[in-house]
């Protein structure tokens, strides 16, 4: 068995004992080690060395490219040939697609409100497009309804109305109240021009 | 809170050097819609998607000047933010009810170029779309699911090809809350929209730009810090059907293959919606609390 060498230094390092600067060893340590210019980015032969035959550092670097494979597709990488006939079936699709319905703006709590009520009486979630249509065919003149109520609910009584107009003039709301009981509600009203609603 | 948020886009046919007003896709106007005026409406963002190089100009006599507003470049093929940028810190553009904002656009001479101003809507009567905001989202926020759909979209430059967010893939658990946080798609389009029951039929959207996915696929969280309010739409799997996802694009068309981020939340946490419990009860056994690491 073959006793295992083990040196100091390297074949061709200046500092090995054997050193020879006109041996192949020796020009390739310098050639690699030896950088009179300067300290280096990267080592010698580094793919990314500006002196390494082949480096690709000329290549663009653009969103979406391959770098190697610029002929080919942004993002998707396509070939030419898949670009062309997926364009040309898009452009097919794209004549036969349509253009999106207009959808009126509605109350999303409400419209979801009057989905569920459906919903239970259908003992079934998933509602069909024509179930849809027929809550939303109704929505409009429920909430129209809703308005006409909530606004009959909020109308202001004679009182209410002459505490209001109180008010106006500077009164704080307890102030304002003791004035129209004192006064009654009508007397200030008529005074101030305003028909009780 | 009547929550909405408007993706109104429009197109401009062969404006080349002439700023050319647009015109907004069906059922959409460039004029602010009627609100309290005691509650705000933003400007959010713009965006446009030309394929030769233009302008994109948005002024009115209520915002700074009706001479030249607000005017940015627009670089060809590249649909980013051009103003009101939700990438961090950011200043939303107050408008105002039934203000007619002009916004007009100059590109190539022979195509269809495009535009799309974000519009949120603090309170908007008669619609109260669901929207949650960024800490709401931490608190309730469960699982994270994808949404893939393929849509066509048309060559007039209005949305077109409106599909159910469950046309592809039907994987949403039933009566189940879920945030969009964003979304993007491989093809390079001007907006995508999502329309549905939930957000008062008006529908939120995002710029369809696939170099930066990493900045639309949580566009609307985005949007939420960025201008600290309720800006990330919520639906309810069971209008999963009625829920469609759309794209505006210029005059080439072309197949889109839309991801939308999703967010499962917990049942029962954001008012306003289908109860999730008319039939069946909601979640799919979700635990009874989320959040996020510390």
């Amino acid at each position: 068995m073959n006793q295992q060498i083990e040196r100091d230094f390297p074949p061709g390092h200046p500092g090995a004992s054997d050193y020879d600067p006109e041996s192949p060893e020796a020009i390739e340590w310098a050639r690699k080690n030896v950088h009179p210019l300067g300290d280096r980015d990267f080592a010698v032969d580094h793919p990314k060395a500006l002196d390494t035959a082949g480096n690709l550092n000329h290549l663009p670097v653009t969103a979406g490219v391959d770098p190697l494979n610029p002929h080919r597709e942004a993002f998707t990488g396509r070939t030419p040939k898949q670009v062309a006939a997926i364009k040309t079936l898009s452009e097919a699709a794209s004549k036969a697609a349509v253009e999106s319905p207009v959808v009126q703006p509605v109350d999303a709590a409400m419209v979801n409100r009057l989905l569920d009520q459906k919903r239970t009486e259908l003992n079934r979630d998933l509602l069909t497009p024509e179930e849809y249509q027929s809550v939303l065919r109704d929505y409009h003149a429920v909430r129209s309804s809703g308005v006409a109520a909530a606004t009959e609910e909020l109308k202001l009584t004679t009182e209410q109305q002459a505490i209001s107009y109180v008010m106006s003039r500077g009164y704080q709301v307890d102030v304002a109240t003791i004035i129209v009981q004192r006064e009654g509600a009508e007397k200030i009203l008529k005074s101030a021009g305003i028909v009780p609603g | 809170m009547g929550r909405a948020l408007e993706a109104v886009a429009g197109f401009a046919t062969n404006p080349s050097t002439t700023f050319t007003a647009l015109t907004p896709s069906t059922g959409q106007s460039f004029t602010v819609r009627g609100t309290d005026i005691t509650k705000g409406t933003w400007l959010l963002s713009s965006w446009a998607f030309n394929a030769t190089a233009g302008e994109l100009r948005i002024r009115s006599p209520r915002l700074h000047d009706f001479f030249s507003g607000i005017r940015n470049r627009v670089t060809a093929n590249f649909v980013g933010s051009l103003y009101l940028d939700p990438t961090g810190d950011s200043y939303a553009q107050r408008l105002y009810a039934q203000d007619a904002i002009t916004v007009e656009l100059t590109g190539g001479a022979a195509e269809i170029d495009t535009a799309t101003l974000l519009i949120g809507y603090e309170d908007l009567g008669g619609v109260a779309g669901r929207f949650i905001d960024a800490p709401t989202l931490m608190k309730i926020g469960l699982n994270v699911v994808t949404v893939e759909v393929t849509v066509t979209a048309v060559t007039t430059g209005l949305y077109g090809g409106a599909v159910a967010v469950n046309s592809s893939i039907d994987n949403l658990i039933a009566n189940t809350d879920y945030a969009i946080l964003g979304g993007f798609s491989d093809t390079r389009g001007d907006t995508c929209r999502i329309t549905g029951v939930d957000f008062g039929n008006i529908g939120p959207g995002f710029p369809l730009e696939p170099s930066i996915r990493s900045f639309t696929s949580n566009w609307f969280l985005k949007l939420a810090n960025s201008f600290g309010g309720a800006w990330i739409p919520v639906f309810n799997s069971a209008n999963k059907t009625q829920t469609t996802i759309d794209v505006q694009t210029t005059g080439t068309g072309g197949t889109y293959i839309i991801n939308l981020e999703l967010v499962q939340l917990l049942p029962g946490q954001v008012p306003g919606g289908a109860t999730g419990a008319a039939v069946q009860a909601g979640g799919g056994g979700a635990p009874t609390s989320a959040g996020q690491p510390h």
